[in-house]
């Protein structure tokens, strides 16, 4: 195995002892009861809600596992599993049915492994984006040879291409200077994407997602952001080139945690086509635009790799098992990872939450923002790291960090009240990255305010 | 004239009649097509609902009640949430044509007598999350089709001996998660098509002995998550079809010998967290074509000899979380298929020498949390397909020599928390690691000693650094032949004999050969901060040391330099 982080502690396998659970596929009703049916089994540790419906009416549900379902507790990281994005890809909805069940069998046997992961973690569970886009596909038939069918939305769209585009306006703030975290949604964009895709946004800007994973199929391997390459624009759109994040290193990581977690995705040759260690950077496999992962890190703080689960879009019944098999401690595993790093709380000289406090670290462009309880997230891979906390009308404060192999570390900020009555000083953008012009966000609705006075990205 | 009369008047006659005819046929049959069309273009979804061609979803909280006008095509019929609180009297009997009827977490706390009447095709009934606390003998007399009755997680309390009575067709039956603290011993006698029965997650004492008699096509049985303390004998006589059982989260202390005599199909057995102490020699010997038997969190001091003997099949074996001390050596012999044998967390201080000889499938082997302080060097022979082994969490202090030299497809090794010596007794286990084993996995195993190597990490330890005072490095015998022999080959071994020259506190030590020394190795200070002082600028120390080569003298100083390039 290649060099990686000592978070591979837990390897040792999960037993096998686990009550067995139904392995066929499952029709919008049966997953509705499913999702149910783990409800009532474990009312005291989930919460089943829906975030909104698809073209033809379908509830999009939502499990969520916590030892205080419906509460964030503040420094307790949101994770959230995605699947059936597209309609005909359905070994995801599967896998993540199975994990529901796993979950609560497991709490209910006491498992200490699964006991310490919902008590420490908030997890939420979207087994299926496009329910209508399944029906479709199972309607063909598990056997038919039609490769898209059921693929888009009931109105023909693909989700994986219809989140707004801020790739762009990105890597011309890298350029020119502008936000590197948080790029602001264009004030039509509801009238730009799909219903499914609406009920996403909002559901990810209503929690302070961490780290995601949404699963997809016809390949298999752990894809990692950008998928949408740098230089698209500029050169043939045939030829496609890495285009790493400012994350570059710790999205390799949290991708490889799967692929080698997972039965065979680490050995590379799968599907008939060969990735190293069972990973790739999105863009230089093919680059695509509005795709749901970018839009997770150039929005929302959630760090979100992809998932391609099967070689078969829609495997027969009677493989789900071994799929299971093979994907299950990958599971656990990557939700665990939400657990590296540092995080703490951003508090003023009188111990008040601040919101929206900017967490940036040295030597990487990218920054994260305190929750709405004060909270921030920041995965980092082991390491000395100098770290500052920015809020609007405060002082900024840097602190010198370790993080450790078991994480993740406690950094607690707290800021004093700027004394210095220097105006805002409104400069054009310079060249460079130090002359970067940081919008702390302070609420939201200051930041409403923002947007409005900024207009179209 | 006549003639010539009546055959002018005839052809007048006939074409009146003709074209009235023939215009009437034409109108009729627009006016059907357009009934059709009206019928089939007003087919309304009823409020509250979302309609899927011949699936109805009614997911509005504000739901008051049943829709009385459900397409009379619809099949499926689903209620999430709903705030009706009754099922009246035949309430759907205007769609008859439906073959499943779901309540998911409503309201509804009343089902009228005849609630589910007029649905001759029903094949799926659920009823679940409901706060319902109690059925009518006949309220499911009508559904001569149903093959799946699902009433989770209500409030029943108990049930009337007749309400299954006519249900013949039923193959799934699951009452899970309601209050049923006793059934009457009647109450599944009808169901003889039965394969699965879900009664866990109550609160079950007791069963009646006849209870089960009827179900000879039963495949699933779960009983989890009851009170039980004891079945009684003879209750599993009639399940010969039976193949997985779960009786796990009981309370249950003791097995009749002849519980399962008569499972012969059974293939899993689920018996994890009991209170089982001791169990009889025969518990398991019917069970021939078991595959899966879980005893993990029971209270089991000891296992009988010959408990597996009738298991050959078994694949999957946990006996942790128990108060086991020790295995009996053949336990295990006639497990040749075993896959995966978990005995952590019990308090296991030695193993018979061959307790795992016969376990040639074995993959996974958990033995961690436990009292472990020596393991016998052929304890994993045989083991050649072994993969993975958890030795974690024991008293170990060394491992011996060619322990592993069997086990080819081992990968996955667990060591933490053991109280490693890494000195010469250790060179076996570092050796093998670097070799076969990804360090990674061991990140958390450290060395409890010598002194001067505690907190250091096994695997990173080199090979000169596990070295014990006082006994050859290289070779485990004194060399006795004279000096001066003509021998070459006895000439050269002695000019390689090494000698490893140590103080008592193994804080010094000193590699020579037989004309000069290799490396000298001194810990000032030990790493707990004991009463030995570290040596102070501009000073020296001395430490005579000894091995059985003999004895020499060594003198460190610390001099420090006035400061410069």
């Amino acid at each position: 195995m290649p060099d990686l982080p000592s978070a591979f502690l837990p390897l040792l396998l999960l037993s096998k002892f686990v009550t067995p659970v139904t392995f066929r596929h499952h029709r919008y009703d049966d997953l509705v009861r499913t999702l149910y049916k783990v409800h009532n089994q474990c009312p005291d540790i989930t919460r089943l809600y829906n975030i909104g419906r698809s073209v033809k009416g379908r509830y999009l549900y939502v499990l969520e596992f916590s030892d205080y379902p419906g509460t964030h507790e503040p420094l307790e990281p949101e994770v959230k599993y995605v699947g059936n994005m597209h309609g005909n890809e359905v070994l995801g909805r599967e896998l993540l049915l199975q994990l529901s069940e796993f979950l609560c069998e497991e709490f209910r046997n006491r498992n200490q492994r699964i006991l310490r992961l919902i008590q420490d973690t908030r997890i939420h569970i979207l087994p299926s984006m496009n329910p209508d886009g399944y029906e479709v596909a199972a309607a063909q038939g598990p056997n038919t040879s039609g490769y898209l069918v059921g693929r888009n939305n009931a109105n023909g769209v693909d989700l994986n291409r219809n989140f707004p585009d801020l790739n762009t306006y990105f890597y011309y703030n890298s350029k020119y200077g502008g936000p590197n975290h948080h790029l602001p949604l264009p004030d039509n964009w509801k009238s730009q994407v799909e219903p499914e895709t609406r009920a996403v946004i909002q559901w990810i800007r209503s929690l302070n997602f961490v780290l995601s994973a949404n699963m997809h199929g016809g390949a298999v391997v752990a894809n990692y952001p950008y998928d949408k390459s740098l230089e698209h624009r500029f050169r043939s759109p045939h030829r496609t080139s890495n285009s790493p994040t400012p994350d570059d290193e710790l999205f390799q990581t949290l991708a490889k945690v799967y692929s080698y977690a997972h039965g065979w995705m680490h050995q590379g040759w799968n599907c008939g086509d060969y990735f190293p260690d069972g990973i790739t950077n999105g863009a230089s496999w093919y680059s695509l635009s509005k795709g749901m992962q970018d839009f997770n890190y150039l929005h929302t703080n959630c760090f979100e790799i992809t998932l391609e689960l099967s070689c078969n879009k829609f495997p027969r019944q009677e493989e789900l098992q071994r799929e299971w098999l093979g994907n299950r401690e990958a599971l656990i595993q990557f939700l665990e990872q939400v657990h590296q790093g540092i995080k703490g709380m951003v508090l003023d000289e009188n111990y008040n939450n601040l919101t929206g406090a900017v967490i940036s670290v040295t030597g990487i462009n990218h920054d994260v923002t305190s929750g709405e309880h004060g909270d921030y997230f920041r995965l980092l891979l082991p390491g000395t790291y100098s770290v500052t906390a920015k809020a609007s009308g405060y002082e900024p404060k840097t602190v010198t960090v370790t993080v450790g192999p078991a994480g993740p570390t406690l950094v607690d900020f707290q800021l004093k009240r700027s004394t210095t009555q220097v105006h805002p000083v409104q400069k054009a953008p310079g060249r460079g990255q130090g002359s970067r012009a940081k919008q702390p966000r302070t609420s939201r609705k200051k930041d409403q305010a923002a947007k409005r006075h900024r207009g179209p990205a | 004239m006549k003639f010539s009369s009546v055959s002018e008047e005839k052809p007048g006659l006939l074409a009146p009649p003709a074209q009235p005819l023939t215009k009437m046929f034409q109108g009729a049959w627009l006016c059907w097509a357009s009934l059709l069309l009206l019928v089939r273009v007003t087919q309304p979804c009823p409020v509250g609902c979302d309609c899927f061609d011949r699936k109805i979803f009614c997911s509005d909280e504000q739901l008051a009640a049943i829709p009385l006008d459900i397409p009379s095509h619809v099949t499926d019929i689903v209620f999430v949430e709903t705030s009706f609180t009754t099922v009246g009297t035949r309430a759907f009997s205007g769609s008859p044509n439906l073959t499943k009827v779901v309540f998911l977490n409503t309201r509804v706390h009343h089902l009228e007598p005849d609630a589910f009447g007029g649905l001759p095709r029903l094949e799926d009934l659920e009823v679940t999350g409901s706060p319902f606390s109690n059925l009518s003998a006949n309220i499911f007399s009508n559904l001569s089709s149903l093959g799946k009755l699902t009433l989770d997680f209500n409030r029943l309390a108990a049930l009337p001996e007749d309400l299954f009575h006519h249900m013949d067709t039923l193959e799934s039956l699951q009452l899970q998660g309601n209050q049923l603290q006793t059934l009457p011993g009647r109450l599944f006698q009808s169901l003889r098509y039965l394969r699965t029965l879900n009664l866990a997650q109550n609160l079950l004492t007791q069963l009646p002995k006849g209870m089960f008699q009827s179900l000879s096509s039963l495949q699933i049985l779960k009983l989890s998550d009851n009170m039980f303390a004891r079945l009684p004998e003879g209750v599993l006589s009639n399940l010969g079809s039976l193949q997985e059982l779960f009786l796990d989260s009981n309370a249950i202390t003791e097995l009749s010998p002849h519980l399962f005599s008569h499972l012969l199909s059974l293939e899993k057995l689920w018996l994890q967290h009991n209170a089982i102490s001791l169990l009889p020699v025969s518990a398991f010997s019917s069970l021939r074509n078991l595959t899966f038997l879980n005893l993990k969190d029971n209270a089991l001091r000891t296992l009988p000899a010959g408990l597996f003997t009738h298991n050959p099949g078994l694949l999957h074996l946990s006996l942790s979380y128990n108060q086991l001390e020790t295995v009996p050596e053949g336990s295990f012999a006639n497990l040749r298929k075993l896959a995966s044998l978990t005995l952590s967390h019990n308090a296991i201080t030695h193993l018979p020498e061959n307790v795992f000889r016969n376990l040639e499938q074995l993959v996974k082997l958990s033995l961690d949390s436990n009292n472990l302080t020596v393991l016998h060097p052929t304890l994993f022979h045989n083991l050649s397909k072994l993969q993975l082994l958890d030795l974690s969490r024991n008293q170990l202090t060394m491992l011996p020599g060619g322990i592993f030299d069997t086990n080819y497809d081992l990968f996955n090794l667990a060591l933490l928390g053991n109280p490693w010596q890494c000195d010469c007794r250790l060179s076996y286990l570092t050796s093998w690691l670097r070799l076969y084993n990804d360090r990674i996995f061991n990140t958390h195993t450290f060395c409890a000693g010598p002194a001067y190597l505690k907190g250091q990490l096994v695997p990173n330890l080199k090979q000169e650094q596990l070295v014990c005072p006082g006994n050859p490095g290289q070779l485990g015998l004194d060399d006795r032949e004279p000096a001066g022999s003509w021998d070459l080959a006895v000439e050269g071994r002695a000019a390689h004999r090494q000698c490893i020259y140590g103080n008592p506190e193994g804080t010094v030590l000193l590699a020579c050969e037989e004309a000069q020394c290799r490396w000298l190795n001194i810990q000032l200070s030990s790493r707990e901060g004991s009463d030995v002082t570290a040596m102070a600028y501009n000073s020296s120390q001395e430490w005579e040391l000894r091995s059985t080569c003999g004895s020499v003298r060594v003198t460190v100083s610390i001099e420090a330099q006035a400061a410069g390039p």
